[in-house]
């Protein structure tokens, strides 16, 4: 499996701009041609400070890889980040969310 | 980060403008509090005290300052109740708020730093207070005027709003986060079934991920009304789309309440009958003023500083250009610099004009002062507050709160008689005191006046004789001895009071007057009251001055003081050693003073010198001088250390020849030359003819070392 993408500490409108295309790129390369599964990892373990702006930007992360039919799995997500997807009613993101660490 | 709102930066960099905002609030409310105190039914103010409160609150919500959050909706609870009308704002009710706005205030102020237990205390008492009072009102309402509440409100008060909205696109780049908006309407009631517009949010290929594509819909169970939840978007509510309506428990009866859609400014929309309260609990009347301040620039006071500064320096610059065009007698270049000079003067006069203020409001802080004090000596005291609207520089209004305060207080406690002290002396039980402010001739006059007993000159004079203020047995005139309160050491209070008593006396009131570049000048009518006139300039930064030479000396005497000039007319005066003596004008004896002689200045005399008629108060007198030399834009700098002491000048400033000119203070001139006769007016300061010597025009001996 391969190592998951990194979210940054800081998902906020300051730093919108700059992931966006990381995004991108990490959509757009698509899943490894021997993946078993095609689910796009990201490990979240790291974000300190997420506002509305951040979390804009994952659930449009989330809606694009549902058009391709992919799940999206954070990966030991943070607290804060926890807690911004429940007080903006986005907690479907955290559905797959995998708490511990189970990769390699 | 305990949740994510505002990040940690925008918090510190906005929490100052803020808590600026939070405290104009604070005093707004303190001041509709006291006028609502003369008329406790008036509907206006009550409203406007209610939106005050609730800016408070929805601000303090943004920053997720929860203290200040938490107490002041019970604040606001019970202002909505008084705003209803039902309930009734008596003094206790108004005392009660007084003292939860002082609490609102340390909130405020204590923002950032953690809460003590004392405090907390202190608050929940409070909170139990205003909540008693708002349950009076609540049970008296229901018990006596069942009818009064149309709408079918659950046992409990509860309210169930539905809630749809849809932030505007450029919500995140006007800097507001939905997650802090919606935390803040959490924390109204209990919120439920959230619910997110995930399809809102365009694929990563097509996102702006400035734009905000966030819609919410979701149930919120509170006991406020709809405009609570209007006021949680305030921020954003130019360009989102909100929709607030409330479920009414009968099924039939669901109406839709209120509807705030993108042009706020429209009435809620019709109702049907049943929500008619509701919909017009939120009125956005024009009167809202008080907390409104649309149209307005924060600007840091450091910055406009920096900009005077700057214009000091062009001012100068200017003035030495315009200096050089003349001597090329090249009529075109000559034609230009007046007309930068004229450019420059109009810059000045508008910069100038920002920093200006009302004095109103550091007046209005008085309301406060003069209500509690008076109610803890017993007295019964009517302030009047004339003149409000004068305006004068930021600085001067900062720094003559405070000696204005102890002057008040002095005469709250001093010169206002109790009740039955004034019964007796045949006056009316209630005191006056009357704060008042107007313009005059270029300086700004506050006059604090009371009809209280005025000053007992015996008992000074006694206390002066006493301290060896006076020698003993020596009798100065009757207004000498009443400023001889202002002497260092100075406290006539049989019984020293926490108020007045405090051994900062009259004499720091004097010297804080006068490092603004004021006066303060007392006169008194035994058993008619006391007057204080403190005379302040407009400006702390730059004058318009008039300049006149002595010998190879300059000096600069305030415009609007210069009533005429007399050129080559100073033959006639006979003067005294301290250059001292009287001129005629038209047939009136004016008298003189001669620089030369007062600073016993090292030139020789003039054949045809000049007069300057300048004014000081209500009194004229004419200064001697050599040449006249016009006007001139003067940029005030202080004197140095050792010119400080210096008698009858207040500065200097710097010409465009690089020469240094001394201004002239006119009242300390005046008072210079009317004498060393007052020992008092020696102060601390020395009084040798020798030390008067501007020995040295040297410009690093005036002003700060550049």
């Amino acid at each position: 499996m391969p190592e998951p993408n990194v979210l940054p500490p800081e998902l906020t409108i300051y730093t919108v701009g700059e992931w966006h295309p990381r995004l991108l790129d990490w959509v757009g390369s698509g899943p490894e041609a021997d993946a078993v599964d095609d689910t796009l990892q990201l490990d979240a373990a790291a974000v300190t400070e997420v506002d509305a702006a951040g979390l804009q930007l994952l659930v449009s992360l989330a809606n694009t890889l549902g058009q391709q039919l992919r799940p999206l799995a954070l990966l030991r997500p943070s607290q804060p980040l926890v807690d911004a997807c429940m007080q903006l009613g986005a907690a479907f993101l955290l559905d797959a969310a995998v708490p511990t660490e189970t990769h390699a | 980060m305990s949740a994510a709102d505002l990040t940690d930066d925008l918090v510190a960099q906005l929490l100052p403008a803020f808590i600026s905002e939070a405290n104009e609030q604070v005093a707004a409310i303190e001041d509709l509090l006291l006028q609502l105190e003369g008329d406790p039914g008036n509907r206006e103010l009550l409203g406007a005290l209610f939106r005050c409160a609730h800016t408070v609150k929805g601000s303090a919500g943004m920053f997720g300052l929860d203290r200040v959050v938490g107490f002041t909706h019970h604040v606001e609870s019970l202002l909505d109740l008084l705003r209803e009308g039902e309930l009734t704002l008596t003094p206790e009710i108004g005392t009660l708020l007084l003292k939860s706005n002082d609490v609102i205030r340390d909130l405020v102020a204590a923002a950032q730093e953690p809460d003590t237990a004392e405090a907390a205390q202190a608050r929940d008492a409070l909170v139990q207070r205003l909540r008693a009072a708002a349950g009076a009102a609540a049970s008296a309402a229901a018990s006596a005027t069942p009818t009064a509440s149309p709408v079918p409100v659950p046992a409990a008060g509860e309210r169930h709003f539905h809630v749809d909205v849809r932030f505007g696109t450029d919500t995140f780049r006007h800097g507001m986060d939905p997650m802090a908006i919606l935390r803040y309407v959490g924390g109204l009631g209990r919120l439920d079934g959230l619910s997110f517009a995930r399809d809102q949010v365009p694929p990563l290929a097509s996102l702006d991920p400035e734009s905000c594509h966030l819609a919410y819909r979701f149930d919120l169970h509170s006991e406020g009304g709809p405009e609570q939840i209007d006021h949680a978007f305030a921020f954003v509510r130019d360009d989102c789309d909100l929709q607030v309506s409330e479920q009414l428990p009968q099924p039939t009866q669901v109406a839709q309440v209120a509807q705030v859609a993108q042009d706020a400014a429209a009435p809620a929309v019709p109702a049907p009958q049943a929500a008619a309260p509701a919909a017009t609990a939120r009125p956005r009347d024009a009167s809202a003023g008080v907390a409104d301040d649309g149209g307005f620039i924060r600007v840091h006071a450091n910055r406009l500083d920096e900009v005077i500064n700057l214009l000091g320096e062009l001012v100068v610059a200017g003035a030495g250009a315009s200096m050089l065009a003349r001597q090329t007698r090249q009529r075109s270049l000559i034609e230009a610099n007046q007309q930068i000079t004229r450019l420059i003067e109009g810059i000045r006069n508008s910069t100038l004009k920002l920093r200006m203020v009302p004095i109103g409001e550091t007046f209005a802080r008085f309301r406060r002062v003069v209500r509690d004090t008076a109610a803890e000596l017993g007295k019964d005291v009517a302030l009047e507050l004339v003149g409000g609207d004068t305006e004068l520089d930021k600085a001067v209004v900062e720094r003559i709160a405070d000696p204005l305060m102890h002057l008040v207080r002095n005469a709250l406690d001093h010169g206002l008689e109790t009740p039955e002290q004034r019964l007796a002396a045949g006056k009316p039980a209630q005191g006056r005191l009357t704060l008042s402010a107007c313009h005059e001739s270029g300086s700004i006059l506050i006059r604090i006046v009371d009809d209280g007993r005025g000053i007992q000159r015996d008992k000074v004079l006694q206390r002066a004789w006493q301290r060896g203020l006076l020698e003993q047995g020596v009798v100065p005139s009757d207004d000498e001895i009443v400023n001889l309160i202002f002497a260092p050491g100075f406290s006539t209070a049989e019984t020293v009071t926490k108020l007045s008593g405090r051994g900062v006396g009259m004499d720091v009131v004097r010297s804080n007057i006068e490092q603004l570049r004021g006066s303060v000048v007392i006169s008194s009518e035994p058993g008619q009251g006391s007057c204080i006139e403190i005379r302040l300039p407009l400006t702390l930064a730059i004058i318009d001055g008039f300049l006149v030479g002595v010998g190879a000396s300059r000096f600069i005497f305030p415009l609007d003081a210069v009533v005429e000039v007399i050129a080559g007319n100073a033959g006639q005066a006979a003067l005294d050693a301290q250059g001292r003596g009287c001129v005629d004008l038209r047939g009136q004896l004016l008298p003189v003073v001669d620089l030369r002689r007062l600073y016993a200045l090292d030139a020789a005399a003039v054949d045809r010198g000049s007069v300057v008629v300048v004014r000081s108060g209500a009194r004229r007198f004419g200064v001697l001088v050599d040449s006249l030399l016009g006007q001139h834009q003067t940029v005030i700098k202080p004197l140095g250390r050792l010119l400080g002491s210096l008698r009858g000048i207040s500065g200097s400033s710097i010409l465009g020849t690089g020469e240094v000119a001394l201004i002239v203070d006119i009242d300390a001139l005046g008072q210079l030359a009317a004498g060393a006769r007052n020992p008092l007016a020696a102060g601390r300061r020395a009084d040798t003819p020798e030390t008067l010597l501007p020995a040295s025009m040297d410009p690093a001996l005036a002003g700060e070392p550049r």
